[in-house]
């Protein structure tokens, strides 16, 4: 089983045919294009060695491009897209791209090795018009490992990208790329019909997955990709029959409706951003600290919630907002609250051809405070160690109302139940006492990340910041706020 | 050879010479992607990939070794186990008895057993997925205190004393016992290993490999294949990234492509998968430093018995000269009078630990900051007046414990710049004041002094040849026996070469490292590389020179001392020619212009027995001062500022050695904070990949990082155009994070019980010194 990828490169039209569904964007850059610039640091979406910019095509007739990492996306979910590797920078007259530039002129690669890949990051981060903050900066660079450079170079590189402006040269050049894709894509519309075999399935509209899932209850589906990609490109497992939901725009909808917002299963986590951080603005910090910018980029709410990990990131932070989940299959819809969603390791309450539409996530009353953390080895991009969100309602000055959830504790996300209790009534004091109580709600397990007792010890201590940061604001309660 | 004065005229000088900040000779082909490392090497006709079949026990004898799935898997064209290999199934770099490949019993988890060539990549490694293994469990040892008891040493104890120790102990005042760790740490390179290995006429062979040792890849391929040196020639343009991590271990990868390639008769490459570089390969050793001290009132210490221990893994590798630089870094900047230090490389059921930055050095100097952390909170004084009394310097206070003296000691100099440019003292009082209104975030600050001996401890290794051909338009072939891993080896010794000629440097080409060219060299590593293969492309460039220089003076019709060469000329009485046509000239008179250079470090001398002698050629010295806060709920930490003055001597490329002394602090700042290697109760390495072994990002540099260059401290010793050494010791100068996180939990628990503190500095490490984890 094997599908044809139309796609730009570097501006050229490329017609992939035979293409395996689990060869990686990587795979096909290095070992089918020889576009060697490219390269492999892990595999596994962590080191940025392997960055390109993903550019789909736009409203204003050139594209959006987001720096993703090539090893885990699939060459077939790249059909209909550009994409511009480290090689595709320079202009016409071969002068390099102020990404490039800049790295040169601040020293800003030692080995080479990291650096188309950080060339690409910056690169994105023009695209995409980002601006001079280090904040947005360190960001960009989440996702790139530096193992030479101590990254201040990178970072004096990024700034003065930043300041040398927009690149009119790249302006143009999408637009004439665009009319080169729109080309492609017309005089392969008679070819998808050979996209529609069984085995990697592209619908379009929500009722055609419906079906295909009643028919192939088996297959799986594809959203970001960033969790099933690792699974193919790391571990060279063959994840069987796909359905991607590359093309289901209503899966990708955010709504900002009367009661809460609707997150589309299929929406990414940078396009959620700017709604979660009017509604949500602790959610939007935690979603920020999710992977990097590339795992952003294509990484999805409703995989993460679909994956179901105990240390998956956005679930305490919906189960302390009390989100519903929408369950479709061909058989209709039905809401589920998130914390029955999770039923045991790694198993949700989907049933065989059912899949997850939206995320209902209701509005906090005025007032509600809501707070999360993440605690992990290393600020961006690592998994969390143990996590936990906490929404609490004030009643003179007491705790009238408590959710608090977390991640890393239990072999799934989940509620603190008995801290909850604890918390009613109290008042807003740090408590070391209070925050024992996680003890009775959690057995958590020893791993790499961190032992038992810290994972208790930390998550206590988290209850405790909480009750120290809304009593008083003056004292820092983080390192991160210094 | 003694250094030569840069030449100019009328102030003009060549583009590119020693000294001048120019960009790293590949830094436009990296931004591009047009820098060719060895994966990126054209698909020679029959080109085959190589995958490596893993051991998963820490030990055990292996009953059964069933490989007949995987010789029919598809593509496949080659399986070698231990007992295919051609000559010595032997990879050990000093000592012997290293396999490439287990044969009957396994050591660690993820020891290579057998190796697969076939087609593509993949169906390498699908083929690899079909092997059947099975194993007896055997005892396993897996940590240095299990080695310890069990007295499990790969090589015999090593012992460094000066003094009488027990006489010293006798008379002192006080005494106390300590005991510090600090973890292991991978080199994460971003290029995992690779090599390409191409079989030529009979015996003979290409080599292709990512490695900082070409000459030693080259001897292990030889002993693994039964060839002479001559039949084999290992070549590396660049690598990306080593850090010590390609020194020794570089050859197994070699070695296994070599052995493909023969037994197929067909070009082979093969290139580890991050996780099967991290499982296979060695790391830094990780460290326990037991000591006993005695010292006065002031905190002088003049009784010092320390024990170091390293975690050797399961062969020796270069774990004896690693231990020995322990050892010999255990002083760090103070004057021990009385000293013994006993070492130990312990023998575990893990992987074999190698050279990383530093090569030991690291680790000494932890054990040395864990002694003077020890006594001032056994005094009740701060770090900086324990070291007060112990500097090096003052009457009889010049020699270390294994008898070399410490002259042009720039500690005293960097200390103070430091301490005015980072306004230590007032930060000092900030800090107080921000922790007794803080109760959750609590800050800390700490200098740490460093000194590093520059040169091989082993004398015989301070050794390098290059090789140069002028060509008759001018340009400039150089070749060296140093190789290039990021550290802008190449960008100074043709900077060097530059000089010398009084060219612009775009008229040097750098060429690949290649056996053939410069033989029996020494590996690109002990920070040494500019030093030595500078020196030795001097040597190269003057010799054509002079030669140069003989022609010109016969052609101006002056004095062979009149002729000047500067600013891409050569000048001589009223007349001048360019350089491209002096060298035309000089073939046309049939003068050779090429020449090997050769370079040996003068005045060195070990007994790696008794471990005294004068093993360095010179001290690099620096400091750094550096404020770290820490979160007392939660463990996490961060540092936020740091402040660097290093001494290179007089630099040959200031931005090149600002951009090692960076990378290098962020390197050790990720040792000492986060970087965590954990192993579960059976052996298995949990953390084998970036997922899971955490390397610092850009936010994780000091908030406000501030580095500077000694200025105006040219080297006392004649090295390259007065310049020292600076690849490993600033790597070092990271102990000053450590020690500020340390000094930020003292705010808490009191110095005493900060000392619990543990490398990696982790969240869960910082909780625990805090006592909210048991
Ligand atoms: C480098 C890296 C860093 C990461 N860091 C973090 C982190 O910090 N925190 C964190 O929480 N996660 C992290 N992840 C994991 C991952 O990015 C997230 O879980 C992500 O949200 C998954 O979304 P996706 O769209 O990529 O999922 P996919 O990989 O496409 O899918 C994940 C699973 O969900 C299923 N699925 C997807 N959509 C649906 C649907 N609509 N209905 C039913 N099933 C569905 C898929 O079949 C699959 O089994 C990281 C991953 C990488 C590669
Ligand atoms: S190769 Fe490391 S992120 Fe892709
Ligand atoms: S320059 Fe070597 S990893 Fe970045």
């Amino acid at each position: 089983m094997t599908v044809t990828v139309r796609f730009l490169l570097n501006g050229k039209q490329r017609i992939a045919r035979a293409v395996e569904p689990t060869r990686t964007v990587l795979q096909h850059l290095r070992v089918h294009e020889r576009a060697l610039g490219t390269k492999e640091g892990c595999a596994e979406g962590d080191c940025g060695a392997c960055t390109v910019a993903l550019g789909r095509p736009n409203g204003e007739g050139g594209f959006d491009f987001r720096a993703v990492n090539s090893c885990i996306l699939l060459t077939a979910e790249i059909d209909g897209c550009a994409i511009t590797s480290v090689e595709g920078l320079a202009d016409a007259e071969d002068r390099p791209h102020p990404a490039q530039a800049k790295l040169v002129e601040h020293h800003g690669s030692q080995c080479g090795y990291c650096t188309p890949g950080i060339a690409m990051s910056l690169f994105a981060h023009e695209r995409e018009g980002r601006g001079g903050a280090l904040d947005d900066i360190h960001q960009t660079l989440s996702g790139n490992l530096c193992r030479c450079t101590g990254y201040r170079p990178i970072i004096d590189a990024a700034k003065d990208m930043v300041a040398c402006g927009r690149s009119v040269d790249f302006d143009a050049r999408e637009r004439q790329w665009r009319e080169a894709l729109d080309a492609l894509i017309a005089e392969g519309a008679g070819d998808k019909a050979q996209i529609d075999i069984a085995g990697y399935e592209v619908p379009t509209e929500l009722k055609d997955l419906d079906r295909l899932l009643a028919k192939h209850p088996e297959a799986r589906l594809l959203a970001g990709g960033t969790d099933l990609g690792v699974a193919v490109a790391k571990r060279a497992e063959n994840p069987g029959p796909l359905i991607s939901l590359s093309r289901l725009n209503a899966l990708k909808v955010i709504e900002e409706g009367e009661a809460g917002v609707v997150i589309g299963a299929g929406a990414t986590y940078e396009k959620a951003l700017p709604v979660l951080d009017r509604h949500f603005p602790a959610f939007a910090d935690i979603v920020r600290r999710i992977g990097s910018r590339q795992v952003r980029n294509l990484a999805t709410i409703g995989g993460n919630i679909c994956n179901a990990s105990p240390i998956g990131d956005s679930a305490p932070c919906l189960l302390a907002l009390n989100a519903e989940v929408v369950l479709r299959s061909v058989e209709g819809r039905r809401m589920v609250p998130l914390d029955k969603f999770f039923i045991a390791y790694r198993k949700t309450a989907l049933k065989p051809g059912e899949y997850l539409e939206a995320i209902h996530v209701p509005y906090m009353r005025e007032g509600d405070v809501f707070r999360a953390y993440k605690l992990s080895k290393r600020y961006d991009q690592d998994i969390s160690t143990v996590s936990a969100a906490f929404v609490l309602r004030m009643s003179d000055s007491k705790i009238a109302a408590a959710r608090a959830a977390f991640g890393g504790m239990a072999a799934t996300p989940a509620r603190a139940v008995a801290l909850e209790k604890a918390l009613v009534g109290a008042t807003l004091e740090r408590s070391a006492e209070l925050a024992a109580q996680l003890g009775r709600d959690f057995k958590p397990l020893s791993d790499f990340r961190g032992s038992a007792t810290y994972r208790l010890a930390a998550g206590s201590g988290l209850v405790e910041r909480l009750l120290a940061e809304v009593a008083n604001k003056d004292v820092p309660t983080e390192v991160w706020a210094l | 050879m003694n250094v030569i004065s840069t030449s100019s005229k009328d102030g003009l000088r060549a583009k590119g010479g020693v000294g001048q900040s120019i960009a790293h000779e590949s830094a436009n082909r990296h931004v591009r992607g047009s820098a060719i490392y060895v994966d990126d090497m054209p698909e020679t006709e029959g080109l085959l990939h190589a995958w490596v079949i893993l051991s998963d026990r820490a030990h055990a004898k292996i009953t059964t070794l069933d490989l007949s799935a995987v010789k029919v898997a598809p593509g496949v064209v080659c399986v070698c186990t231990a007992d295919d290999i051609p000559g010595a199934n032997d990879v050990a770099p000093i000592l012997s008895n290293e396999p490439l490949l287990a044969k009957n019993v396994v050591e660690y988890w993820g020891q290579a057993i057998s190796i697969i060539a076939a087609e593509t990549e993949a169906q390498a490694r699908a083929a690899a997925s079909l092997a059947v293994i099975e194993y007896e469990n055997l005892p396993a040892l897996l940590t240095i205190d299990a080695a310890l008891e069990a007295k499990s040493l790969v090589i015999k104890p090593m012992v460094m004393v000066r003094g009488d120790v027990d006489g010293a102990f006798a008379r002192v005042g006080h005494m106390l016992e300590g005991e510090v760790r600090a973890g292991g740490q991978d080199h994460f390179y971003l290029e995992t290993h690779v090599a390409q290995a191409e079989p030529a006429e009979e015996d003979e062979m290409r080599v292709i490999s990512s490695t900082q040792h070409p000459s030693e890849v080259q001897h292990i391929v030889c002993r693994l294949l039964g060839a002479p040196y001559a039949a084999i020639t290992v070549e590396v343009r660049r690598m990306g990234g080593g850090f010590g991590g390609k020194e020794s271990q570089a050859s197994q990868i070699a070695g296994m492509a070599a052995v493909l390639a023969r037994l197929s008769r067909r070009p082979v490459r093969l290139r580890l998968s991050r996780d099967v570089d991290m499982m296979m390969t060695g790391k830094r050793h990780d460290v326990l430093g037991r000591f006993k001290l005695g010292f006065d009132d002031t905190g002088r210490i003049e009784a010092a018995d320390i024990v170091i221990a390293i975690r050797a893994g399961n062969v020796p590798d270069l774990s004896g000269p690693v231990l020995q630089r322990a050892l010999c870094h255990v002083d760090n900047a103070y004057y021990l009078p009385n000293v013994r230090v006993n070492g130990y490389a312990c023998k575990t059921h893990t992987v074999s630990n190698t050279a990383f930055r530093g090569f030991g050095g690291p680790q000494g100097m932890v054990v040395a900051e864990a002694m003077i952390a020890h006594v001032a909170a056994k005094l009740g004084k701060t770090l900086d007046e324990v070291r007060a009394v112990n500097y090096y310097g003052g009457e009889g206070r010049d020699t270390t414990p294994y008898g070399q003296r410490v002259t042009d000691n720039n500690m005293p100099r960097i200390l103070k710049e430091v301490e005015e440019s980072a306004s230590i003292a007032a930060r000092r009082e900030a800090n107080a004041a921000f922790n007794a209104s803080s109760p959750i975030v609590k800050k800390g600050l700490a200098l740490f002094p460093l000194k590093f001996g520059i040169s091989f401890n082993m004398p015989t290794l301070n050794q390098a040849g290059a090789l140069i051909h002028v060509y008759t338009d001018g340009s400039v072939h150089l070749n060296q026996g140093g190789t290039e891993m990021g550290q802008g080896l190449y960008l100074k010794v043709a900077q060097v070469v530059a000089e010398s000629f009084q060219i612009d440097i775009e008229h040097v080409r750098v060429s690949s490292t290649r056996t053939d060219k410069v033989p029996n060299t020494s590996a690109t590593a002990a920070s040494a590389g500019s030093d030595l293969n500078g020196m030795a492309a001097l040597a190269a460039a003057e010799t054509i020179k002079a030669r140069m220089r003989d022609v010109a003076a016969a052609k101006f019709g002056v004095a062979v001392d009149e002729v000047i060469f500067a600013n891409g000329r050569i000048y001589g009485g009223q007349k001048s020619l360019s350089f491209a046509e002096l060298a035309k000239c000089c073939w046309l008179e049939r003068v050779s212009l090429s020449a090997a250079g050769f370079y040996k470090t003068p005045d060195i001398h070990f007994d790696a027995e008794t471990c005294t002698g004068e093993p360095f050629y010179y001290f690099t010295y620096g400091v750094c001062a550096a404020e770290a806060a820490i979160d007392t709920l939660t463990g996490e930490n961060r540092i936020l500022r740091a402040d660097i003055i290093e001494d290179v001597g007089a630099s040959l490329n200031p931005v090149i050695d600002i951009g090692q002394i960076e990378g290098a602090f962020i390197q050790g700042m990720g040792w000492l904070t986060m970087e965590e290697l954990w192993w579960d109760k059976d052996g298995r390495l949990k953390t084998h990949a970036p997922s899971t072994y955490k390397i610092p990002t850009s936010r994780d540099i000091p908030v406000d990082f501030r580095v500077k260059l000694l200025g105006d401290a040219p080297n006392a010793k004649p090295t390259i155009f007065r310049s020292k050494a600076i690849g490993e010791p600033p790597f070092m100068l990271a102990l000053a994070c450590f020690l500020a996180l340390q000094d930020a939990v003292a705010s808490v628990v009191g110095a005493e019980k900060a000392l619990r503190l543990e490398a990696p500095a982790t969240p869960e490490a910082i909780l625990r010194a805090l006592g909210r984890v048991e």
